[in-house]
Formats: C-alpha cells, structure tokens, sequence
C-alpha cells in the first residue's frame, strides 16, 4: 500500500451542493415522519474522493432530523450513509463530522432526510470533499447505522439520572454491529425538548459488551447545552476507533444538572464498515 | 489489516482533563492581553502511544482565545498541535460554546500531555480535554505534529463590499516550515455584537500573490445574530496536500456586507508530516 509518496499532486478539497450565488449550501426538505424527496448536491462528480466533511446547517427545521447521503440516478439511489441524526436550532446553527467514506467519480450524490415538525423541515446540506492520490486503511466505503427509531426520528435515549455529577444507567444503542466499524459517527442531540433550561454538560461513555459487563472504550466524551441554543453543540463527531462486528454497543452519562427533560438526551451511531 | 487485532486486544480511548467530579473540563487562564498563560496538565504520562486526538475546549469567560496543546515535563513543554481558536459570544460566557477539532496525529507513551491558552482580552479562562486514539489503528496516516498558520488568534479575512463574491486573499503565512498532509481552520468574529445571521464560504489556497491555486473551495459556516457568533467552530480535517515552503492563503464570500461584521479572524492548521 503506497501510502506516502514525497508530493501528493491532484490533492484537492472541493465543497459539493455550495452555492456559490447565496454563500450557501443546497437546501433539503425533510419529510414529517417519513424519507423526503432527494436533493441533488452534483450531478456527476467530476473525481474520485477518498473522504468528505459533512456540513448541515438549520434554515428553518427547529427538532431532530435524520440525513441519508446517496449516490446513484434519481430514482435509483444508492444510501451510503444511512440516518446521521442532529436536532437542529436557529441559534445552534450548523453542524460537520469527517466521514471517511469513498465517493467514486462519475456518480450523482444526493441528500434526503427524515424530520419530526409539520411545517418547518428546511435545512443546508453540503460535502467538503478529499480527493488525495494515496491511500489508507482508514478509509471505507459503507456505513451501517444504529439507535434510530424511524417513528419520531428519536435514538437510543440517554438518562444521567436524577443525582448530579454521578453516571446513570447503560442505554442501549445496538445490539449487534454487523460488520467490522474502523470507526464511527456519534451523533448526540436532544430530541423534541424545545428549551433548556441553563447550562447543562453532560460526560458521555461509550462502551462495548454484553449487559451488566460493558467495557468503557470511549470516556467521557464531553457535550455541552445552553439555555441560549436550547441545543447540544458539536453534536456529530467522527469517533476513529475500530469496533468489531457483533458488538453491542451501550451508553451512559453523567451531568452537572438534574433537571427531568433537559438532562437526557438522545445518541445514534453510523459506523463506516471496514 | 494489522489494526483490527493489535488495537482490539488492548485499545480504548484515553482522556485527560476530564473533571467528573463537576462533569467539567480542566481551566487554563490566559496571561495578558495576547499572552499565554502557564501550561496546566491534562494527562500526567500517556498510557500508550496514540495516532489520533479529539481536542474539546469550552469557553469560561468572556473573550476571545487561541490555545495550544504540548508534550513535555512540567518547565520543558513542547507545542505539539498549535493554533486552536474560537471565541465567547458577546458580553456572555456559556458553556455551549464549545469548540471541537479531530487531528491525526501521533503521541508516544509515556508522555505529559498539558494544554495552554491565550486571549486578546487579559485573564481569561478557557477550558480543554483531549481525547486519544489508539495507534495501532492509523499509524500511517497521522502526522507528527500540527502547525498553525495566522496572526495571534487569527488573521483578519474580509468577504468584501459585494454579497456572494470572494474577496481579496489574505495571507497566512509566507512560507509553511514543512509538508502538510491535510489542513483544518477555525474562525471567530471577534468577540463581536453585532453579527446577523449569514452564511459563509471559505477558500484555502496556495501559491504566490496572484498566483494562488485553491486546494480547499466553499468551505461552508454560518452565522446567527441570536448567537452572536459563528459555527461550527472548526471546519473539520480538509486532506490535500501542501508541500513545504508554500504561501497559504484564505479568502471567503458572505450573504452579507455590512463592515465591521463581517470580517472575521481564521487559523488554519496543518498536519506535519
């Protein structure tokens, strides 16, 4: 595997579904409860990418929405990146995460979602995309999701519990990854909760096992929310830790405040499959 | 494959600066205006050797700041990931405003791990944990350190007087002391009350004045006149290469043109490998 040759010529980052006439990115409707239409971020990609920084930016959705990123002709796409949930809020603006999934030239790249609001399901999407001439095992080329509940486009519901500053109890998010995950997409964010009520930080685990024998492999991973965002910030983050197949991934967290509806708070994860 | 088996057998993520006994972060305050403040520890000796870090910095104070992360004892810091910045919003500290910055890049065992910050305001606080990622799982990929290009918590990029079209380039640095084999940038509006709410597109290019080639286009943030601020913070880990000894260069286009908010201050960071 040539991994490092001395120049990287043709290395390139280029942003796909910009909108270069309104500073902006390309808008997608989700659907209330239910998959919305595609939005076309190109047409045909003109090279192949290696990797890409996902951008979703709130332009009107005021609750939780869930993105798939396809590639394929209209009509006929292909997920490639199934369900990467935000709760999106005017004051908490936007969102990115690396996705370290390959992109082939040639091929149309699409975007839909799922969101839970019957009239306000607006959002900018857009893909900062890497096109480098070397490779690496870290790259991958599907992705796989768990936690999502189709139902109120909710995830695995995270309680800290009623005592402050103290673990609560493992929530489970997927009872058994299907393939080998190089590493994954955490996606943290409140679910419906409109308003929060002050300062809240929260220290999330996240662990692999079976129950009642969870192993912590990612600690305390720290989230904060603020009665002026009503919102979870930096609530998407690439996480590059493998995970094999059939794991049980599992979630626990503590926070400084107690407050019933503000202090839970909802994860999914997209792993990016070996 | 290596990673899979070498890494399973023993790996997790480490964390430092983690204080569970408040769900809080460690607290670095800055020195005077445009000064660090003293190196405070976030992990006293790392427990194996990592190619991957989650950098985590929330705002304690009003203000804006650029912080640093070092290896080395206690008096023999070293800067290992230069050039994070972000800011506070107007006249409020909050703990939302958090920033978040994913680097490749490789730490050995057996190293202190220690966190600094600076402001343009005098005796701020800002606080910081790091996430490490096991080696045996990218080792190829990371880089051996991150640099920064800018001035002091940013240098200025103004969009220009015409709505959504690129402005004049400005230069980050003359020349990079070494090849980069991807760069990230963070921004923040200068701890400003008047930002309205827009959007963003960022160019990074290189070459000579008037001769620039872009290597990053329409990198996308926004911003919100309720926050007061921009997000995200960090544009996220942008791969292409840059090879030592080039000039880097910014430029942007906004959806507005109001002056004096719509300039706003950009560092970028380049992994070194």
């Amino acid at each position: 595997m040539g991994t490092w040759p001395l120049v990287h010529r043709n290395s390139i980052c280029e942003t796909i579904g910009a909108l270069t006439a309104s500073s902006n990115l390309t808008n997608v409707v989700a659907g209330n409860l239910v998959k919305g239409a595609y939005s076309e971020l190109i047409a045909s990609t003109t090279r192949a990418y290696n990797c890409f920084v996902l951008h979703i930016a709130d332009d009107q959705a005021r609750r939780q929405v869930g993105y798939d990123i396809a590639i394929g002709g209209a009509g006929s796409e292909q997920v490639l990146v199934p369900d990467i949930r935000v709760r999106l809020d005017s004051l908490s603006g936007s969102f990115n995460t690396w996705v370290p999934i390959a992109i082939p030239r040639g091929v149309r790249v699409a975007v839909r979602g799922q969101g839970k609001d019957p009239t306000n399901r607006n959002s900018k999407v857009g893909l900062t995309c890497s096109a480098i001439d070397w490779t690496s095992g870290i790259f991958g080329s599907d992705a796989e999701q768990f936690g999502i509940a189709y139902t109120a486009v909710s995830g695995a519901a995270i309680d800290p519990g009623a005592v402050a500053n103290t673990k609560g109890a493992y929530t489970q998010v997927a009872a058994s990854t299907a393939k080998h995950w190089k590493g994954f997409i955490l996606c943290v964010a409140h679910h419906d909760n409109a308003s929060i009520g002050g300062d809240f930080r929260y220290l999330l685990d996240i662990a692999v096992g079976a129950a009642a024998s969870e192993t912590v492999v990612i600690p305390n991973m720290h989230y904060a929310a603020g009665d002026f965002t009503d919102n979870i910030m930096d609530g998407l983050r690439y996480i590059p830790f493998p995970i094999p197949s059939g794991s049980r991934i599992s979630a626990r967290s503590q926070c400084n405040q107690t407050d019933a509806s503000d202090r839970v708070f909802h994860v999914t994860v997209v792993g990016v499959v070996a | 494959m290596s990673y899979w088996s070498t890494n399973l057998g023993g790996g997790s993520c480490e964390a430092g600066g983690i204080v569970t006994a408040t769900t809080d972060l460690t607290t670095a305050t800055t020195g005077g205006i445009d000064t660090y403040g003293a190196w405070v520890e976030l992990i006293a000796s790392t427990t194996r050797r990592t190619s991957a870090a989650i950098v985590r910095t929330i705002v304690a104070s009003t203000g804006t700041y650029e912080s640093q992360i070092g290896i080395g004892s206690a008096g023999n810091e070293v800067v290992l990931m230069d050039g994070f910045i972000q800011e506070s919003r107007y006249n409020a500290s909050n703990v939302a405003q958090g920033a978040y910055y994913l680097h490749f890049v490789n730490i050995p065992s057996g190293r202190r791990v220690s966190f600094r910050a600076r402001s343009h305001l005098s005796t701020r606080s800002l606080k910081c944990a790091i996430y490490l990622f096991p080696y045996s799982f990218i080792p190829e990929f990371s880089a051996c350190r991150v640099e920064a290009a800018g001035g002091i918590i940013g240098s200025t990029i103004d969009p220009g007087a015409t709505i959504n079209t690129k402005g004049a380039w400005t230069e980050m640095t003359a020349s990079t002391t070494a090849a980069w084999n991807y760069v990230s940038y963070s921004q923040q509006f200068e701890f400003d009350s008047l930002v309205p709410d827009g959007t963003f597109l960022v160019d990074v290019a290189v070459g000579s004045a008037g001769n620039e080639q872009v290597v990053v286009s329409n990198s996308h943030f926004k911003t919100d006149s309720g926050f007061d601020s921009c997000s995200p913070t960090c544009s996220g880990v942008l791969f292409c290469h840059i090879p030592r000894n080039s000039r880097v260069a910014v430029r942007a286009q906004s959806s507005y043109n109001t002056a004096g908010t719509r300039d706003f201050k950009l560092k970028v960071q380049g992994g070194v490998f």
